[in-house]
């Protein structure tokens, strides 16, 4: 490109024509940039518009779903209402047929019988008590499950609830030729607060398992305040576990092998419950075993000490009842005057036959709440066995009318039915019942019960 | 093609020659839309095609060596106009590189439908292998942007040109020790 060409001056016509023809050029070439950015422009409005119908869609759609999602979840939610309203009916329904079946089984026992019936009636006993104790299982577990098991904050001597589940399980360790022992450190205190039926419910556990995996040799259970915590360790020379299989311990439905439940029984819920207990109760359930060497299961529970602000209880009262076991030295139960309030036939049957086996008498009985307070209003009585659902008028009805009777003396209510919730307990007591016996009730409760009565330990408070 | 192939072009030739020489060449080369073109806008290649045969016409050079300057003419507007393109790269090779999947994976995002020639690259210890293939065949084009590279980062490369029986071209370039 050295050698360019070199263009002579132009004339001015020439220069004109020039500017002229570049001005026409760049005039085009604006009105093509001008162009294009129109057909942009409009390009970008519709593209924009297009996307706020999609975010307006979008925003429609996500309402849509959370709508649905909404209300899919009132349905789950009253579908599980309706889980817990049937688990409620059915734990009612199955306790009161079981009420009479171990009821009358006790009562028959005391009869004359002949060496087979015994056997028989003792079987019908025992097969009964596994039943009512699967089913309560099941209850407790569909509760841990649904979040619904709430736990008491009352006092309770622990030594004392120790030894009483200790007792229940010593025949048991008798008849299997196994020691079966109690070792309480000084440091224990003597009254906490806490939930003594659940607790007794994991010691029973946990010595119940102990015994059931022990062939010989002995159980023990020691019970201690370790690191500020109420302690307690169920010590065993049983079969032991592999580490596979402590890892599998505390999932539902789960034992050992399907050996272990062919050969020893049970539902695999026992120690899942008593876990979910122990740390509802603020504690830590933890085992420790070497298989053939036995094992050592052990739970803390935060201790609260009783202090006088808690304020004695009728429940409290009820830890510290007779047990019974001084028949001689405990009082006549024979002045006390006993109304019987049920409307099934066999139950009232139950009761006057319990009654009569342990020295006291049914005065009267009536079938509904309304028949109960035409009674209560002509005669005095000292004790209400109180049935809850009831035709007419039930029992919680009944005691609220009970109460507000201008009578020479508030009997006691005792509330006897097969609804085995805590709300049910609460229901009793708030109107104006004075102790609770869930059914099936056996023979001992109701007398420990009317011995609370007799000694005044149980007494009508509600004014 | 992009019309900001053609605005730059004709810069060029008013910077190299003159303006009137703009004219005469738009003039010649009987262009449909009378030679006015924006950098927006997308025109047929033919009419840059046309006017650098024009312009060969009228100044005695012929058309490869037009084309060829005006591709190194290219790289410096292009590292004018788009400095980002350039930030970390220190030599020839790695922007060369880089036109295939860095610039037009961007020019693209710009214009969709764009047509745009194909520099597949194979890097090797010593250099890089270029192939370059279009629909317009402006290898010319391509050297010369090539060579404006090259001499804008100062570094010492051989290159060759090996035309292809199906029009493509490789460029090999190698490290001079």
């Amino acid at each position: 490109m050295d050698s360019l060409p070199s263009y002579e001056p132009k004339p001015h016509d020439e220069i004109v024509r020039r500017l002229e023809g570049r001005l026409a050029r760049e005039r085009a070439a604006r009105k093509q940039a001008e162009a294009l950015l129109e057909e942009k422009s409009l390009a970008l409005y519709q593209t924009n518009q297009a996307l706020q119908e999609n975010a307006i869609g979008l925003e429609l759609r996500v309402a849509k779903r959370t709508a649905e999602l909404n209300l899919a979840m009132r349905e789950a939610e009253s579908a599980n209402e309706a889980k817990s309203r049937f688990l409620a009916l059915m734990s009612h329904e199955i306790r009161t047929p079981m009420n009479g079946v171990l009821g009358l089984s006790e009562l028959l026992q005391t009869t004359l019988l002949d060496e087979q019936q015994t056997l028989y009636v003792k079987n019908i006993i025992n097969a009964g008590s596994t039943l009512l104790t699967l089913i309560n299982d099941i209850l407790d577990f569909s509760k841990i499950e649904a979040g619904e098991m709430s736990i008491e904050q009352v006092p309770l001597q622990p030594l004392t609830l120790v030894r009483e589940a200790l007792d229940l399980l010593r025949p048991q360790a008798i008849a299997k030729g196994v020691d079966l022992s109690l070792q309480a450190h000084d440091n224990v205190p003597e009254a906490v607060v806490g939930d003594p039926t659940r607790i007794r419910q994991v010691v029973f556990n946990l010595i119940g398992n102990a015994l059931k995996f022990t062939e010989r040799g002995q159980v023990s259970l020691v019970i201690s305040v370790q690191n500020d915590r109420l302690t307690c360790a169920v010590q065993d020379t049983g079969i032991g576990m592999s580490q596979a299989v402590q890892q599998r311990l505390f999932e539902p439905f789960r034992q050992a092998d399907n050996s272990i439940a062919r050969k020893y029984g049970g539902t695999g819920l026992g120690l899942v419950i008593c876990k979910a207990l122990v740390e509802k109760m603020g504690g830590t359930l933890s085992v420790h075993s070497v298989q053939g060497q036995g094992s050592v299961f052990s739970f803390g529970l935060p201790i609260v000490l009783h202090t006088a602000t808690h304020g004695p209880t009728g429940r409290a009262q009820v830890n510290a009842l007779p047990t019974g076991d001084g028949a001689a030295a405990a009082p006549s139960l024979a002045h006390l005057r006993v109304l019987v309030v049920d409307d099934q036939p066999i139950n009232r049957l139950l009761a006057r036959n319990q009654l009569a086996r342990i020295g006291c008498t049914a005065k009267d009985e009536a079938d509904n709440g309304i028949r109960a307070l035409e009674y209560l209003r002509q005669h005095t009585y000292d004790v209400v066995l109180m049935d809850m659902q009831m035709p007419e008028m039930d029992g919680i009805e009944a005691t609220q009318l009970l109460r507000q009777l201008d009578l020479a003396i508030q009997p006691v209510v005792i509330a006897m039915t097969a609804n085995a919730f805590p709300e049910d307990r609460a229901a009793c007591m708030a109107a104006g019942m004075n102790y609770f016996l869930s059914k099936p009730v056996g023979g001992e409760h109701l007398r420990n019960a009317l011995l609370g009565v007799a000694t005044g330990v149980i007494s009508n408070t509600s004014k | 093609m992009k019309g900001m192939v053609f605005t730059e072009f004709l810069e060029m030739v008013e910077a190299k020659f003159s303006a009137d020489m703009v004219d005469d060449i738009i003039d010649d080369a009987n262009l449909p839309n009378g030679g006015a073109y924006t950098a927006v806008g997308t025109y047929d290649h033919a009419e840059l095609v046309q006017m650098v045969v024009a312009l060969s016409k009228r100044t005695d050079v012929p058309v490869p060596a037009l084309v060829h300057t005006f591709g190194v003419h290219l790289f410096g507007r292009f590292h004018a106009l788009f400095p980002a393109f350039f930030q970390g790269v220190t030599t020839a090779l790695d922007f060369l590189e880089g036109i295939e999947t860095v610039i037009h994976t961007e020019v693209r995002k710009l214009y969709p439908d764009a047509q745009l020639p194909q520099f597949d690259c194979t890097r090797s210890a010593d250099g890089l292998q270029m192939l370059y293939s279009s629909p317009r065949h402006f290898g010319d084009l391509a050297e010369g942007l090539i060579h404006g590279a090259i001499a804008h980062f100062g570094d010492r490369l051989e290159i060759t040109r090996h035309n292809q029986p199906n029009g493509d071209i490789v460029f090999d370039m190698r490290t001079l020790a």
